[in-house]
């Protein structure tokens, strides 16, 4: 057998790495697209349905941005675990039609790319399992906050959504503290 | 040149790590975001106290004058009180107060009177609103509340809980000090207290009553400090939460957001506990299980106990006080009376002592164990759960058969069912205890269902326990007990409670509907001896089908309904309101196939008091059971309304009523007009980028690196 020399090993764990760099957005689009058929199975027959089977987390509402051909499944809950296959919703927050911030969070490399396009005025719907009608919501405020020295507020009264990723989103390396927050309002009908 | 090499390399791979600090410090300072201009746009606040098993802090509801409305925006420290404020930009703000709690307990013979005073001290300069949620034993019958401002006292009046709220806020609205105290589970209360002025202080007594325990030869009490973090599960739903509510209620709980607790054990809240201490006869081997005590003895069987050290502790792990008769021989019967009017409370401690000796051996048994190994487990509690699982495995014959259950928010068996505990099968059993991990949430539904589920054919030629090992961290006690009371058919159910204060509420209800047995093991040194008792009532069922009667003539209701299964060791405790006092008891039930029936002759009887509150207390305990298991709508209007009966009656605090004090004066100044302000919640922003990236940079640098030494080699 031929030695291994450092050359392989360095190439070998170059392609390591490279392979696992493009599994996580391989990862991320498969999961929406599971969790995707998931929902639309538990919304036409009322009961939970795992997008796969041993899945550990459940979808709570759906994001429909048209303008940006966006339909993101929120999953319960927003820990690295669950980040890793779709926007989460925070457990202490609101849910749509509650009087109470609602704060879902999403990578900025896979699932919320796209909020980096978005502008105030935008508008998207937000549907719940149970509800046939959405719940529309327009972008008012877009903010970059440091998230060494500010938390997300949660306000108790109001009808909002806050989308947060991280920022900037060209940044190669993760864990920098800025994180990009948008606030949007419930449009009145 | 090999070795320049691979120094290279290493600095690259190591310096990946520093990577990520340097550009990202880099990426902020490209960001231009000058220091001022994020302050500009936002307050700066910190971070919130991380979540932690301990007791709960007190949140405070801020309610401003109109003087104070310009907006504050810093986090102000306020160290004289031991408590932490945060000022938010928004004008409300949360405040975590240090609460003093003094215990005094008056233990006379079997009866436990607890006086519980909370002292609310307000170091803001706002009129504010204080919540506290705090653990009370189970069997706690709570009759009395004062509110004291400074030498005045209130006494609380029992009303329905909603005409009690009512009262509370209207009192709140018109600035008049007041006090309300609920219960949210039987073990589980909440004092709110209003109109606190700047600086002030309220302080709130509550009082209870309990019954002492008895095992063997060793009496005890039990003070719980401590509230756990409790797993809800169930979909949120959207009704109104309570005032510092750190959970949504979910449609299978749907009061989650009053039981579920925010803990921060950096809050400083010290509890005083002197007990006056009086058993009524001699006693030996006086201890605290997990606190150092000081006894101070005052006449032949009179003691004052308080805490060592400097007398006071943080609530952070339960208090219990154990002591032990010096006469070795072991009465069969004790009882207590009281007269009240017409009536007598009679208080019975048996344990009819079983004239054969049982063939252990003779009865194979079929051992389902349900272990938590959910993340509030985490630490010494999953230790002790493992060592007693595997001390019980390791006591199983080879006649038995058993089955492992592993549960967090799923659940893993070891078998399919039910296997023999052959050594092959026992060593799987002791492997798999060793494997678990805590982590996940408490979900012991589907493990319970899975244990009743797996019951096969084979299974009645065994008698079946359950034995279920948890901290109990659960807020949907109602709808585990339904599962157990509708599925227990003939299984015993055992119940293990774990940790520093487990919820002993649905561990000793699980156990009293599986006619088992309840265990507390409350540190790792512990496991040991408490298992080796648990082991001798698992192995040895004395007497089931219990029955006790009296006298024809005399009419007896009992406190609580069954009498439970009466096991080697235990005395059991039971009240019954009487019209004459009887002059002998009859017991009689079976023991093992065969009747028992003995009647033991009253010789002795000792006059206490308050027997009537504990009468009452298991009443509504008895009522409130039948209420959980119902769900014809009339029907639990009706026991409702029994329990209110009861509840006003006796003046007690059930999940139906509850007491409140209003001062009449009022105190806040009328031009100082209320306003409330919702209280803010900050939540950390979790992180939302990926390595993608970055690993594919270091990916493509590794194989040009590659390149580079291959190039170099063929020169």
């Amino acid at each position: 057998m031929k030695k291994l020399t450092i050359g392989h090993i360095v190439f070998i764990l170059g392609a390591v790495f490279i392979l696992y760099g493009a599994y996580i957005p391989v990862k991320a689009k498969v999961a929406q697209y599971l969790i995707h058929q998931s929902w639309n199975e538990s919304r036409s027959s009322g009961e939970d349905v795992k997008p796969w089977d041993w899945a550990d987390m459940h979808p709570v509402m759906q994001l429909s941005f048209a303008k940006y051909q966006q339909e993101l499944i929120v999953l319960e809950g927003d820990t690295g675990n669950v980040l890793a296959f779709g926007p989460g919703h925070n457990l202490q927050s609101g849910l749509p039609g509650q009087d109470r911030t609602i704060m879902i969070s999403g990578h900025r490399d896979t699932h919320f790319e796209f909020l980096k396009d978005v502008v105030i005025g935008d508008q998207f719907e937000v549907n719940l399992r149970e509800e046939n009608q959405p719940f529309k919501y327009q972008i008012e405020n877009i903010k970059i906050i440091n998230s060494d020295t500010q938390d997300i507020e949660i306000n108790e009264e109001e009808n909002q959504i806050k989308l947060i990723t991280c920022y900037p989103f060209d940044s190669a390396v993760s864990g920098g503290p800025l994180r990009y927050v948008l606030t949007a309002k419930k449009v009145k009908k | 040149m090999n070795n320049l090499l691979i120094t290279l390399v290493v600095l690259t791979i190591s310096a990946s790590g520093y990577f990520f600090i340097t550009v990202s410090k880099a990426g902020l300072d490209n960001n231009s975001l000058s220091e001022n201009e994020v302050k500009d746009q936002f307050t700066k606040v910190p971070d919130l106290p991380s979540i932690s098993t301990g007791s709960e802090p007190v949140l405070i509801k801020s309610v401003r004058t109109n003087q104070d409305n310009e907006k504050q925006s810093q986090h102000s420290k306020v160290d004289d009180f031991g408590s932490i404020t945060y000022q938010l930009s928004d004008s409300s703000f949360m405040t975590q107060l240090a609460l003093d709690t003094d215990v005094k307990m008056s233990i006379n013979g079997v009866v436990n009177r607890v006086r519980l005073e909370q002292t609310f001290t307000n170091p803001t300069n706002d009129w504010v609103e204080g919540v506290y949620r705090f653990p009370v034993p189970e069997d706690a019958a709570v009759d009395q509340m004062k509110m004291k401002i400074g030498d005045r006292t209130i006494i609380g009046k029992i009303q329905e809980v909603e005409q009690a709220r009512k009262t509370y806020n209207k009192a709140k609205a018109l600035g008049q000090k007041t006090a309300l105290v609920e219960s949210q589970r039987p073990n589980l209360f909440t004092t709110n207290v209003a109109n606190i002025p700047p600086g002030g202080t309220i302080k709130v007594a509550i009082e209870y009553q309990q019954t002492v325990q008895r095992d063997q030869n060793q009496f005890s009490v039990r003070f719980p400090m401590v509230i756990g973090d409790r797993f809800t599960p169930g979909r949120d739903i959207s009704t109104p939460v309570s005032p510092g509510a750190v959970a949504s209620n979910t449609h299978l709980v749907k009061d989650a957001s009053q039981v579920v607790s925010l803990t921060d054990n950096r809050v400083d809240r010290p509890v005083k506990i002197n007990i006056d201490f009086n058993p009524g006869f001699a006693v030996s081997q006086v201890n605290g299980s997990y606190h150092d005590i000081y006894v101070q003895n005052q006449d032949d069987h009179r003691k004052t106990i308080h805490l060592a050290k400097d007398q006071s502790v943080q609530a952070d792990r339960d208090f219990e006080l154990t002591w032990t008769t010096t006469s070795k021989e072991e009465s069969e019967l004790a009882v207590f009376t009281q007269k009240k009017g017409e009536d007598h409370y009679v208080l019975l401690m048996a344990k009819p002592a079983v004239q054969n000796e049982l063939d252990h051996d003779s009865i194979p048994r079929e051992v389902i164990f349900i272990i938590d190994s959910s993340g509030s487990m985490d630490g010494s509690s999953m230790e002790q759960a493992r060592k007693a699982l595997k001390q019980a495995i390791h006591r199983l014959k080879a006649t038995d058969r058993f089955n492992v259950i592993d549960f967090d928010d799923r659940f893993t068996p070891l078998f399919k069912e039910a296997m023999p505990a052959i050594k092959l099968n026992k060593k799987r059993g002791v492997n798999f205890a060793n494997r678990l991990d805590a982590n996940g949430g408490t979900m012991p539904l589907n493990a319970i269902q899975f244990a009743f589920g797996s019951r096969d054919r084979k299974s009645e030629r065994y008698l079946r326990q359950i034995v279920f090992l948890t901290d109990g961290q659960v807020s949907n006690e109602q709808q585990i007990l339904r599962e157990v009371k509708s599925n227990i058919q003939q299984d015993r159910f055992f119940s293990i409670g774990i940790g520093s204060a487990p919820n002993s509420f649905l561990m000793k209800k699980l156990a009293q509907y599986g006619k088992g047995a309840f265990t507390y093991i409350g540190k790792v040194a512990e496991v040991e001896s408490k298992m080796t008792e648990l082991f001798k009532k698992l192995e040895s069922p004395v007497l089931i089908n219990n029955k006790v009667t009296f006298a024809n003539h005399i009419y007896a209701e009992q406190g609580g309904l069954m009498v439970p299964d009466i096991y080697d060791s235990q005395y059991v405790s039971l009240i019954y309101k009487m019209d004459s006092l009887p002059k002998e008891v009859t017991f009689s039930g079976l023991e093992l196939n065969k009747s028992f029936s003995k009647t033991i002759s009253i010789n002795n009887k000792f006059n206490a008091v308050g027997l009537d509150v504990l009468w009452a207390k298991r009443r509504i305990e008895n009522l409130m059971d039948e209420y959980i298991n119902t769900s014809d709508s009339k029907k639990r209007a009706d026991i409702k309304d029994r329990i209110i009966k009861l509840g006003l009656e006796n003046h007690l605090v059930t999940k139906f009523t509850a007491l409140v004090a209003v001062d009449v004066t009022p105190s806040r100044p009328g031009d100082e007009t209320l306003v409330s302000k919702p209280v803010a919640k900050k939540v950390k922003a979790p992180n939302t980028a990926t390595n993608s990236e970055l690993s594919i940079l270091v990916g493509l640098l590794l194989l040009i690196i590659s390149v580079f030494v291959r190039r170099l080699r063929t020169k």
